[in-house]
């Protein structure tokens, strides 16, 4: 479980994000919904530890947690960019096995494995050797996923993970988010896509914009 | 006759060759690490530091790489620092060229997507690790083109050399015009520096397929 409680951010003097507090359960799929400019990403980059916050608080499972600083074993919340962000050097499955053998979380045989049915649980087998520029735009979000899948985070978050992609796409997307929930993995997913909010999510916070 | 000649010729010129290859090869063993380091300094947010590292770099840049050995050979001993020939040419050529290399790899350090280097933080990756295995290969793919002109001339540059009284190639060919007042030493010594780029061009266009495999 996860709990924001009171989380405030400035960036450049600007407020960006007021006192949000939130909690997402085991298990659940929250879908944080708000205009552009509501700080959506902002909040999801801080959750995934890509920036602290100012004020507030994080606990996951009810301890004290600090996205930004605290390691492995503390905790990991995993997250699939708008854009994806596939290392361009590597094979789909190395961009998958990269991150457990690095930080140790796993030999290079286990992580090789672990990648490699991740990318066949994903329906990416045939595509495990190749370059990612070789992938289209559904193909490169589902490894992004299993690329962050293979760190065994706690919870998965994605960013606007239907505006990349064809419209026509969404279904499939929804299905995947619920197939994974199925799993139990914890999700939160950014969107502005009420349609799609409403195909996968169990709950939905609404971002207001600050003014 | 001129055949005799070439051979009569050829154990001077050769080691004249192994001269030029051996100031080649260490400078180019020295200056691609130091120049990534200056390049990875240049991007620092310790301003006294980058001021230093722009100031190197201005000054190897805007100075002649000729003037550069001279005043290490002949001027640092004015202040007792004394290096024997040979490290007096490489400590001018590594600290020149790794300026240059320098410049480049600043340029690819600057062409990798930021949003790299946030995906492998969120995935939990080490400053070292995301330079070592996301930056440096993203890196390494741009600067090739550019540091193979440097590097071919490097081969070139290495005949300067002779000012501090090295015997390198050209040097072993002008003893040879000298001596025999004939211009056929030149023509040998041209065909090796074209043996020896036409070989490194070889390899840099082999190390730019190699990385050709993305993108
Ligand atoms: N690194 C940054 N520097 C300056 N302003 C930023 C930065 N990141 C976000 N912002 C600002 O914060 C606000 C919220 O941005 P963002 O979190 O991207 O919103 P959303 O994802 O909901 O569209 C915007 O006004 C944006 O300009
Ligand atoms: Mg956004």
């Amino acid at each position: 479980m996860l709990t924001l409680t009171n989380i405030s951010k400035q960036i450049d003097q600007r407020q960006i994000l007021k006192a949000v507090s939130l909690t997402v359960k085991d298990g659940e799929t929250l879908c944080i919904v708000g205009p552009s400019g509501a700080g959506k990403t902002t909040l999801l980059r801080i959750i995934t530890g890509l920036i602290d916050y100012d004020q507030g608080q994080i606990q996951l499972n009810q301890r004290e947690f600090r996205p930004s600083r605290d390691n492995l074993q503390q905790g990991v919340i995993g997250g699939v960019f708008q854009d994806f962000r596939l290392f361009p050097h590597l094979t789909t499955l190395e961009n998958v096995m990269l991150a457990p053998k690095l930080t140790g979380l796993l030999s290079a045989d286990e992580a090789r494995q672990q990648a490699t049915e991740l990318l066949t649980q994903l329906g990416l087998e045939q595509q495990a050797q190749q370059y990612t520029f070789q992938l289209s735009g559904g193909q490169k979000q589902r490894v992004s996923i299993a690329r962050a899948l293979a760190l065994k985070p706690q919870i998965l978050c994605y960013d606007e993970p239907t505006s990349a992609l064809d419209p026509n796409l969404r279904d499939s997307v929804s299905q995947l988010l619920l197939q994974l929930k199925q799993t139990g993995m914890t999700q939160i997913v950014v969107t502005h896509d009420l349609t799609f909010a409403e195909q996968i999510a169990a709950q939905t916070y609404h971002l207001a914009p600050l003014q | 006759m001129s055949w005799q000649y070439f051979t009569g010729i050829f154990p001077a010129l050769l080691s004249g060759t192994s001269m030029t290859l051996s100031i080649f090869g260490l400078t180019l063993l020295l200056a691609l690490p130091l120049g990534l380091l200056v390049s990875v300094g240049l991007r620092s947010h310790f301003k006294p530091l980058r001021a230093l590292l722009d100031f190197y770099v201005w000054v190897m840049r805007g100075t002649p790489l000729l003037l550069q050995l001279i005043f290490v050979f002949y001027g640092l001993p004015l202040i007792h620092l004394v290096l024997e020939r040979y490290s007096a040419a490489l400590f001018a050529f590594v600290l020149n060229y790794a300026t240059y290399f320098a410049e480049i790899f600043r340029g690819g350090l600057q062409s990798v997507d930021q949003g790299q280097i946030e995906a492998a933080q969120m995935l939990k990756l080490k400053p070292k690790q995301i330079f070592m295995h996301i930056i440096l290969p993203q890196v390494n793919k741009k600067v090739i083109p550019a540091i193979g002109n440097e590097v071919i001339n490097l081969v070139k540059d290495s005949s300067l050399v002779y000012v501090i009284g090295l015997g390198d190639l050209l040097r072993a060919g002008n003893i040879a015009m000298a001596r025999d007042v004939t211009l056929l030493p030149l023509l040998a010594v041209a065909a090796i520096y074209l043996v020896l780029t036409a070989v490194l061009t070889w390899l840099l266009r082999r190390a730019e397929r190699h990385y050709a495999y993305y993108e």
